[in-house]
This record gives C-alpha cells, sequence and structure tokens, in this order.
C-alpha cells in the first residue's frame, strides 16, 4: 500500500438491513490533498464517513487510515482525525468558548489552544455568546473548530456548507483552503455541490447510488464533458442535420444540444449557421449539473 | 484511567448549569429549609400536638418529614428526570457522533456518564443529610422549647445516616432502568412516560409480599424499614436486588450503546 495515502478503503460495502448503501467502493485519499468526496443526496456519504469513523458497524477489515487498518486502531486512528458530521453538534446552552472547552477538557488542551482556534476559525469576537445564538454559517465554523482543536491531520467534513448563504458558504471555502495550505491538513470534504467542490478540491469521489463512478485529480474530472451548447434557431431540423455531420445533436423542444467543447465551438457553430442562412436566435452554454454528469460518467464508465 | 477523569470532567463542565446539576442542590435546600421554616415558626403548635413530646421524637418526626416526602416520591421523580437530562444534553445537541468518533474507547464514553449520574444522586443525598442534621442543630439552638440537644445525637444521626445509604443504594436501580431508556429515546415522553408509570405501578403495589423486586418501590421500602424503629441493615435483601438491577442494567445498556450504530 502506498504510505502516502492518508485513507484507503478497498472494496467496502454496507447495508441498512436489506437496503444496500454501498455497493464495493474503493477510496483513496493521498496525505495533503483536499478530497471532495461528491454524489447527491441519499448516495451514501454520510454512510461512508461513519464507517470511516467507526461509528457504523463495519465487519469487512478494508479500511485502512495512516496505513493502519481501523479495525483494531481505533483510538489510535480517531486520535488523527478531526471531524465534522452533517450538522454541527454544539451544546446551545453553552458559550462558542464553552463548547470547545467541554470538548478540551477531553483532549487535555489549553485554553491558550482555545483561543488560537476561536481566531482561526474567526469567532474570537463570539466566543462568549452562546452557541444557540450563533448563525448557521457560525456553528459550520465552531464546528469546524471542534474538530481542529486535537490538532488532527486528517479533517473530515460532512457537507460543512450545507444550508449556508452565499457568504457562508464563502467563508467555509475560505476556511478550508486556509486549513490545507497555511495548516497542510489533508481534508476529506462532502457536498452535493458539484461547483462548490470543483473550487476547493484537488482530488475527486464521486458517488452515485452508493457507487464510486469517478476517481481521480480534479483536473481530470474538468476532462469530462461538463457542459452543453443549447442552440435556438429558425430552422432547427436543418440547423440539426447540418451540425449533424461533426457533433450529436439532441433535439429538446425547440432547443439543440450539442456537447461543449470550447468557446471557439461555440464561435464557429454561430458562423457556420449564419453562413447557411439559419437564423440563431439565441445560443449559450449551460453548464451540466451534478445529476447530468453522473449520468454521463455512468454511461461513459 | 485519565480518559475516563477527563470525560467525567468534561461532563460536570457542560452540565454545570442545567437543570439535572441544579436540581441535585435546589431540592434538597429548599426542601430542607421550608421543614426548618416550619418547625421553627410552628414550634408551639408541634409541641402541643406531640402526645409523646421528647427530643427523639421531635428528632424523628422532623427527620421524617423530610424522607417522606423526599424518598417515596421526590427522590425518584428526580431521577427519573436528571438520568432524562444528562442523556438529553446529547439528544439535543446530536452530539452523541462526535462523543463515539472521539479517540476514546465507548466505555469511558458511557461510564463516565453513568458515574456522573451516580454522583449526582450521591451529592443530592449528602445534602439531604448534611442539612437535615445542620439545620435541626440549628433548630436546637433556635428553638429550645424542642431540647433536641438533649437527644443522644450520636444515635440519631448514625442511623439517620445508614438511612440515606440505604436510599441511595435503592435509588441504583432506577437510575440505571432510567439511564438505559433515556439513552435509547430521545424524545421526551418515552422514558419519562415509563418512569412515572412505573413508579406510580410500583407504589400501588408496595404491600404486595414480594414488592421488595419491584425496583421503583426500593427507596419507599427504606422509609418503612427505617421508620418501623427496628435496627438498620444497611446491606439487606432490598440493597443487593438495587445493586443487582443497577450492574444488569449498565452492563446491558453499555452492550446495547456498542452494538448499535450512531445514526
Amino acid at each position: 500500500m502506498d504510505g502516502n495515502q492518508i485513507i484507503a478503503v478497498k472494496n467496502l460495502s454496507f447495508s441498512f438491513g436489506n437496503q444496500k448503501v454501498l455497493d464495493n467502493i474503493s477510496l483513496s485519499v493521498p496525505k495533503g490533498s483536499i478530497y471532495g468526496f461528491l454524489g447527491p443526496n441519499g448516495s451514501g456519504k454520510t454512510t461512508t464517513i461513519k464507517l470511516l469513523l467507526s461509528l457504523l458497524k463495519n465487519n469487512e477489515d478494508n479500511i485502512r487510515l495512516f496505513g493502519e487498518s481501523l479495525k483494531g486502531n481505533r483510538e489510535d486512528i480517531l486520535k488523527r482525525i478531526g471531524s465534522l458530521i452533517e450538522a454541527p453538534a454544539l451544546y446551545h446552552h453553552l458559550t462558542g468558548f464553552a463548547n470547545l472547552k467541554a470538548r478540551a477538557i477531553i483532549f487535555g488542551v489549553t485554553e491558550e489552544r482555545i483561543r488560537e482556534i476561536l481566531a482561526i476559525v474567526g469567532l474570537t469576537d463570539a466566543a462568549s455568546k452562546k452557541a444557540g445564538k450563533y448563525s448557521l454559517g457560525m456553528k459550520q465554523r465552531l464546528g469546524i473548530g471542534l474538530a481542529l482543536l486535537s490538532d488532527p491531520e486528517l479533517l473530515i467534513l460532512d457537507e460543512p456548507t450545507n444550508g449556508l448563504d452565499p457568504n457562508g458558504i464563502i467563508e467555509i471555502r475560505k476556511l478550508i483552503q486556509k486549513l490545507a495550505t497555511e495548516f497542510g491538513k489533508t481534508i476529506f470534504i462532502s457536498s452535493h455541490l458539484l461547483a462548490e467542490i470543483e473550487r476547493i478540491a484537488t482530488h475527486v469521489g464521486i458517488l452515485y447510488h452508493g457507487k464510486l463512478s469517478f476517481e481521480g485529480k480534479i483536473g481530470d474530472l474538468q476532462g469530462i464533458k461538463t457542459a452543453d451548447i443549447l442552440i435556438e434557431t429558425d430552422r432547427n431540423d436543418a440547423a440539426k442535420e447540418f451540425l449533424a455531420a461533426d457533433y450529436t445533436v439532441i433535439q429538446q423542444g425547440n432547443v439543440l444540444k450539442v456537447a461543449y467543447q470550447s468557446q471557439e465551438q461555440i464561435a464557429s457553430i454561430v458562423s457556420a449557421l449564419v453562413h447557411h442562412k439559419i437564423n440563431v436566435y439565441s445560443i449559450y452554454k449551460e453548464k451540466k449539473d451534478l445529476e447530468s454528469l453522473f449520468l454521463d460518467i455512468t454511461q461513459t464508465a | 484511567m485519565k480518559n475516563f477523569t477527563l470525560s467525567l470532567q468534561s461532563e460536570f463542565f457542560k452540565s454545570k448549569n442545567t437543570l439535572a446539576f441544579w436540581g441535585a442542590i435546589i431540592l434538597p435546600v429548599f426542601l430542607c429549609f421550608l421543614v426548618f421554616g416550619v418547625y421553627f415558626f410552628k414550634a408551639d403548635d408541634i409541641i402541643k400536638n406531640m402526645k409523646n413530646p421528647t427530643p427523639e421524637a421531635f428528632w424523628f418526626e422532623y427527620f421524617f418529614i423530610i424522607l417522606g416526602v423526599m424518598g417515596s416520591l421526590l427522590l425518584p421523580m428526580y431521577l427519573i428526570f436528571m438520568t432524562y437530562s444528562v442523556n438529553n444534553i446529547e439528544h439535543k445537541a446530536e452530539t452523541w457522533k462526535s462523543l463515539f468518533s472521539l479517540p476514546i474507547p465507548k466505555f469511558t464514553v458511557y461510564a463516565s456518564k453513568a458515574l456522573y449520574c451516580l454522583i449526582l444522586v450521591f451529592l443530592t443525598l449528602l445534602l439531604f443529610l448534611g442539612l437535615s442534621i445542620g439545620l435541626g442543630l440549628l433548630l436546637g439552638k433556635l428553638a429550645p422549647n424542642y431540647h433536641l440537644l438533649d437527644a443522644d445525637l450520636t444515635k440519631l444521626f448514625g442511623g439517620l445516616t445508614k438511612i440515606y445509604i440505604k436510599l441511595f443504594l435503592s435509588s441504583l436501580a432506577i437510575v440505571a432502568i432510567q439511564f438505559l431508556f433515556s439513552l435509547i429515546w430521545a424524545d421526551f415522553m418515552k422514558p419519562m412516560g415509563f418512569g412515572f408509570v412505573a413508579l406510580i405501578t410500583c407504589i400501588i403495589l408496595l404491600p404486595w409480599e414480594y414488592s421488595y423486586i419491584l425496583p421503583y418501590s426500593l427507596p419507599s421500602k427504606v422509609l418503612s424499614i427505617g421508620s418501623a424503629g427496628k435496627e438498620i441493615i444497611i446491606f439487606n435483601k432490598e440493597a443487593f436486588i438495587s445493586i443487582g438491577y443497577a450492574v444488569a442494567f449498565f452492563i446491558f445498556g453499555y452492550f446495547v450503546i456498542t452494538k448499535r450504530s450512531v445514526k
């Protein structure tokens, strides 16, 4: 096994009763990476994370973290992980500082470290405010602060931008980038938002219906068709016939769809259509949503 | 062991501003001061109404007013509420998953919580004992008509201490059962509802000859033994039954928790 792999999962399957949630997935998360674990809701992301943290019972010995098997080394491994699973688990009756302190007591962490964490997650000014009065973004940041308390090598964050407004999303994104670049953490982050993962991740794993459809560097994902060109003309039949010589064209109502390759491709389509006296009413690039991307990946797989 | 101590410390820290913790203090303080106030302001009426107003009889009645209210009803109700409240902190904050993903054994998380409940019970009973004796002695000074200080205090206080030790032991069964249910059930109604129904049922069944096997009737059993004026034996049948229930339910609870996946 490659010693550079922080997480190495091999042929992991998991069922809740008769319902198969994970089907033979293998993951490989390199040290120092921001690994985006992408998938629509219900695809099995949180289940995978709970298995990585030994919260769900796994009878197989197929999860290795830091080169060690999770089975039999649970506590040693968990010492090196900080996690935020689903919504941040906070005691609302305690202040932000006290929430960190309640956890710091268990880790034997000093109050100075708590203040450092508050500064990292940008909550120094709100430290004495009750966590119940925090905004969702602040709660997420405090949740990440809790995960950081023991100075772990690996951070596992489950949908940390879920439910946040655009400002909150930007704050969390910056924080994650800072943790990776300034503090050298390996970060495993799950999300159902492709655009979000594209912005921060160095590596991506895509989970769809419990199967890993894709795993690789973010650049490899860009190689997969990620957008369509949508064209409306006055003579769609003629335009379709003409474009079909070079591209696969799909007609959906009044719109023709061609897979996007480059900006130059759009320009050449426009000029060719105009040249053939076909009036173009509209032409635009439509980014694929996650669902379509999954379909592409599963179809090409 | 270090993990366990730190985990226990953390339990104290996070629940220090909750009703579970303050209940352990407020309950004995309120009840003991209330009874003290009645005895202080109504001394003449109380003396007049007593058939045999010896100092021992005053002490006995004074202790058992507190014990009677507390032991048969308030204490079991507090146990049901407190165990719910200690676990509800985690249910409400959805912190079970983060607690069980800490690098400490699951047993440590479980046992520190269970011990914390027992410490709260111990604290509340210790306060009852201390305040009963302390305020009784103060009453002896402030209301000399009772002649409380003329009694054999060593014997009286020794007997009372034994009764409180027995109350603590008899509470163990209820704590363990309620602790398990409030751990499994997140919603308020199930553990509290079960607890109150079980308590009322067991109180109704007190006259039954085998009522000593009913965990929720054990604190009341202690009072009936204490009030009968017989020699008080701490480790009697009821005490062992309570300890037996506690051991069984605490062990069972641990296996339930470790086998259960954290949703």
